[in-house]
């Protein structure tokens, strides 16, 4: 009868009729092409090169392999099941409420029992973590259960009392009448008819809960890292076909359930089918979310947060076991960002990785805890070269942990002759085959040193000049990027790359033909510290992690994940030759010594800022 | 035996509306008794007071000669046939007739003989799997019917249960409740708004007004012998005609109206001559004959309006006072007046019958007047 209505203009107005077609079907591509070409793209065979067989679905198996990942994924699911039912509880009976009583004002409480659908979900994050603080209450799996009931049981007030308008009170009278007691009518009429709107507002609220990013990133805190934080935090350092996987995922089963929500909802009744994949999909996903997680429970953690690509994780669940505790481990990939972590003062990690020109203003801001050095019983195997560093003289906060050279990345197949100078950043026969590293310091001193100038310069002209060149240099550039650099050069997209030693190091293992050069202009040098945050929740642990770390075993282990350097001298005995004699890994001396280390530059920073903006947005 | 059902003084009000207002009647078991009245006079009210959905104001209930004022619902021994039928839309037919049998934790063999049982009854044993929405009116109408009589209530009640079925469907279903309840002696409490529903099925009609029982008797009383302009009207469409009486001999009484005699039933005592009287005429008992402007004698009136209903003409006739009657004679050529045509208006003294006037007086004319009204659109349907 509707469906006869409706294609009736359709097809008498035939010229209008196929304008609306078309308008509609350009609004479904254009609100659909962007996730199917993410779906193809996971789907895409994996280069030979990354797998012994390239298949299709391949990178599903490496994705579902991921054990981050698959923890990410448990801990999204034991949110949402524990959301899904306490807020269908709580929804439900308000719904009830909200429909059984009237009084005064009603139609207020009900519009307010609703505005957080309509909140912006910043605000209502933002508004979370203000009452979780002055609650006192952590951030972790609670309070980010707290949130996720809170904005999901509206949408189930919502969807409950709709279908609960269209109850037809004497079927309960009925019930009544044919000598069910009032709770046995609620439980035999009322509740079966509410059931389609129970399945599909419980299906909704897992997909809310599974989907949501912004309030969770507010209220998760460290330890908690659902599927979404985790893919959010996995896309800042560059699209993988991982990610494509995960997305991937998570776009099939949100649609999938969102689908799912609208026909149950509109059923008259759930039919047996209905009736009985519920009961499967409840004992699966209780199955799943009780099931013992990779980490134990009730044991002492450890929040490391720490560069990307800069643990290894078998060491990790060694020291979990060895020390029976859990390690969680969040990444960032600029000091920038841990720096203002740090200064919210919200989030509480019990060890970082600050590079040491941050060292020096964590320690100045009082950021820093001071070591037990007592506890730091594999101190001596540390290169006396690497203490007492300028940032911290009288090492009381930091223990260097790697060392890392900025040079130069290249392709000997590709380019035309030995790289030896930051000037090839320059030369045209490489147009688009350059990347740089996304990162103002990092940039503004190749472009120094080319000139003679100062790393750390502070005069107007020298930096304006950096600055030229650079503007200069962008249309050779392919990308900025500091994550994946080596990849680019690995799978050949570009033959030059500003980069990290330790990457490329990596990278040059895999394919002889990539060479890491530090240019005879110089370059630049830097350490990274394992630090204790003023505010750490488990100081005695992290001290403990850090005297674990300077193992002589476990030093050279972090040297074969990371491809950097490692300031524990010991360590070099337990690397093998390979290893040990890389001069990527361990530059000589004389190259060390044509390298500088980036410094404060005080009040001229706002100069190098305003260039780069200028640098970036042409 | 005290009787099936009884109510006393019953009172029910919502807000400052009263819905009932001292309702007292008696069932006999076994009875077929019809609550007749015109929607909302209380009809449905009533019902729920007894079946323990709603609680009185005042007045009490009992059920076989206990008070069950103070149960709830679901433990007196009643089942109701709702006005919508109020099937369990997430259970099947059986299941739905099963619903009163597993509230009583009869033993599952039990429970399946019944519903079968019950199926037979209903001559649904085909359409026991389908849900109420797959069924039709008539067959959803069926469910609920077997519903309540599953579990062998003693008293049994429908609120117009055939309302919603259309009129041939309806005039069978009639037919099979009136059997069914003789076959099984269920006391049955049957509302209805209709009285040729009301005067075909019942043992005994109460007819409700107002939230009043205003008269109760068997079919055949209420038609010939109304006590009440209301039921008069509501019952045969009588016509109502306002005049004094004049002398009465024993239940022969003598009336004016409209300055000329004419004569009447008078049943009820200690009314005397004198005193103005509401005459209530069936159209049927009315005879209508040509007038010259010298022989009338009797009673005289101009004919206002003709409708042609089935085999019968239905005549309004004007009288000089300004009242209105209708006449229902069969159609002849020697009775084929023009608007406007002066006609000798008699009857015989058993058509007419004196009534109680009701309190309100003019409602009971405004019945009469939708009562005409309808004839009136159904004769231009036939025009
Ligand atoms: N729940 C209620 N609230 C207010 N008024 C009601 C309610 N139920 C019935 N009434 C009023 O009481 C009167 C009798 O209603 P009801 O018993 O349903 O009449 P019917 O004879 O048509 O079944 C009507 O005027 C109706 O409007
Ligand atoms: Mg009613």
């Amino acid at each position: 009868m509707s469906s006869g209505a409706g294609r009736a203009p359709l097809t008498t107005r035939g010229r209008a009729g196929w304008v609306l077609a078309a308008v509609t079907g350009a609004v479904y591509i254009y609100l659909y092409a962007p996730l199917l070409t993410l779906f193809l793209a996971s789907l895409t065979p994996a280069p030979a090169a990354d797998f012994e067989a390239g298949y299709v679905g391949a990178w599903y198996v490496k994705a579902l392999s991921n054990t981050a990942l698959l923890t990410a994924i448990q801990t999204s699911a034991r949110v949402a099941l524990a959301t899904t039912v306490i807020a269908l509880t709580l929804g439900t009976l308000a719904a009830l409420a909200l429909g059984k009583h009237r009084f005064r004002g009603q139609t207020w409480l009900e519009g307010l029992f609703y505005l957080p659908i309509v909140v912006p979900e910043a605000v209502v994050g933002f508004a979370s973590v203000a009452l979780l603080a002055q609650a006192g209450l952590p951030l972790g799996f609670w309070s980010t259960l707290l949130a996720h009931v809170a904005f999901c049981a509206s949408y189930v007030t919502f969807i409950v009392r709709a279908r609960l308008v269209g109850f037809d009170e004497r079927l309960f009278e009925a019930a009544l009448d044919l000598g069910a007691t009032p709770t046995a009518a609620f439980w035999r009429v009322t509740l079966p008819w509410l059931t389609p709107a129970l399945v599909g507002s419980a299906l909704l609220c897992f997909a809310l809960s599974l989907d949501d990013y912004v309030i969770t990133s507010f209220v998760a805190g460290d330890g908690v890292t659902t599927f979404p934080v985790w893919l959010y935090s996995k896309m800042k350092t560059g699209v993988s076909p991982e990610i494509n996987v995960a997305t991937s995922l998570l776009l099939i089963l949100s649609a999938a359930l969102a689908a799912l929500s609208q026909i149950v909802q509109r059923l008259q009744r759930l039919p047996r089918w209905g009736r009985l994949s519920v009961s499967v999909a409840c004992m699966g996903l209780t199955i799943a979310a009780i099931s013992p997680s990779p980490q134990g429970a009730g044991e002492p953690t450890l929040h490391l947060y720490i560069w990307s690509n800069y643990t290894s994780e078998k060491l990790l669940r060694d020291f979990e076991t060895r020390y029976r505790c859990r390690v969680v481990v969040e990444t960032y990939d600029s000091n920038e960002t841990l720096l203002a972590k740090l200064q919210t003062g919200v989030a509480r990690y019990d060890l970082i990785a600050p590079s040491d020109y941050l060292v020096g203003i964590l320690a100045r801001e009082g950021l820093l805890r001071p070591l037990d050095r007592s506890r730091l019983t594999n101190w001596q195997n540390l290169d006396p070269a690497f203490l007492n560093p300028p940032c911290d003289p009288e090492n009381r906060y930091v223990v260097p942990y790697t060392f890392v050279v900025t040079g130069l990345g290249y392709r000997r197949d590709k380019a035309s002759e030995p790289v030896e100078s930051w000037d090839a950043l320059w030369d045209a026969r490489y147009r688009g085959r350059i990347v740089m590293l996304d990162d103002i310091r990092e940039c503004f001193g190749a472009a120094l040193r080319r000139r003679g100038a100062s790393l750390n310069s502070r005069d107007e002209r020298e930096i304006a000049q950096a600055a030229e060149d650079l503007l200069l240099q962008k249309p050779l550039v392919k990308a900025y990027d500091s994550a994946r650099f080596e990849q680019l050069l690995l799978n050949g997209e570009v033959w030059l790359a500003q980069g990290f030693n330790g990457q490329i190091a990596k990278a040059a293992r895999q394919n002889p033909n990539i060479a890491f050069v530090v240019p005879k202009e110089g370059g630049t040098r830097a350490v990274d510290y394992l630090a204790i945050p003023a505010n750490a929740a488990q100081p005695a642990l992290a001290e403990r992690f850090m005297d674990y770390i300077l193992e002589p075993q476990a030093s050279a282990e972090i040297v074969q994940v990371t491809g950097y350097g490692t300031p524990n001298r010991a360590a070099r005995a337990f690397l093998p030759p390979d290893w040990a004699g890389n001069e990527y890994v361990f530059p000589p001396e004389s190259l060390l010594r044509r390298c500088a280390a980036i410094e404060d530059v005080g009040a001229i920073l706002p100069r190098y800022d305003y260039y780069w903006t200028i640098i970036k947005s042409k | 035996m005290p009787p099936a059902v009884e109510t006393l003084a019953l009172v029910k009000r919502f807000g400052s509306h009263i819905a009932l207002a001292d309702a007292s009647f008696q069932v006999e078991a076994g009875e077929f008794l019809t609550l007749l009245g015109p929607s909302g006079c209380g009809k449905t009210t009533l019902l729920r007071l007894i079946a323990g959905l709603d609680r009185p104001d005042a007045g009490r209930i009992r059920l076989a000669g206990q008070d069950v004022t103070d149960q709830p619902a679901y433990r007196r021994p009643v089942h109701t046939v709702f006005q919508s039928y109020a099937l369990f839309p997430h259970l099947n037919a059986y299941d739905n007739i099963a619903f009163g049998l597993t509230r009583q934790r009869r033993s599952p063999a039990v429970i399946r003989q019944r519903v079968e049982a019950m199926l037979a009854l209903v001559g649904l044993e085909g359409e026991r799997w389908r849900y109420p929405h797959e069924l039709s009116g008539g067959q959803q109408q069926r469910v609920a019917l077997a519903r309540a009589l599953a579990c062998e209530p003693p008293v049994l009640l429908l609120d117009e249960p055939l309302a919603a079925l259309d009129p041939r469907l309806r005039q069978r279903m009639q037919r099979e409740l009136k059997s069914l309840q003789h076959q099984l002696g269920t006391t049955f409490i049957f509302v209805t708004h209709d009285q040729t529903e009301a005067l075909t099925l019942s043992d005994r009609i109460a007819v409700l007004h107002n939230g009043r029982i205003v008269q109760t008797g068997p079919p055949q009383k209420l038609h010939a012998e109304p006590e009440t302009a209301f039921v008069a009207s509501f019952i045969g469409n009588c016509n109502l005609l306002k005049g004094e009486a004049r002398s009465r001999q024993s239940e022969m009484a003598t009336v004016v109206i409209a300055g000329r005699l004419a004569p009447a039933l008078w049943r009820q005592d200690g009314a005397a001559a004198g005193q103005p009287v509401v005459i209530a005429v069936r159209p049927e008992g009315v005879q209508l004959e040509s007038a010259s402007g010298d022989n009338a004698s009797g009673l005289t009136g101009r004919i206002v309006e003709r409708l042609y209903v089935g085999a019968d003409t239905r005549w309004t006739v004007r009288l000089p006072d300004g009242q209105t009657l209708v006449a229902a004679l069969r159609h002849e050529p020697s009775r084929a007046w023009e608007i406007g045509a002066l006609v000798q208006v008699s009857w015989q003294p058993a058509a007419a019958v004196i009534v109680t006037p009701d309190e309100v007086g003019d409602e009971t004319e405004s019945a009469a007047d939708a009562e005409r009204e309808e004839l009136l659109g159904q004769g231009r349907q036939l025009e």
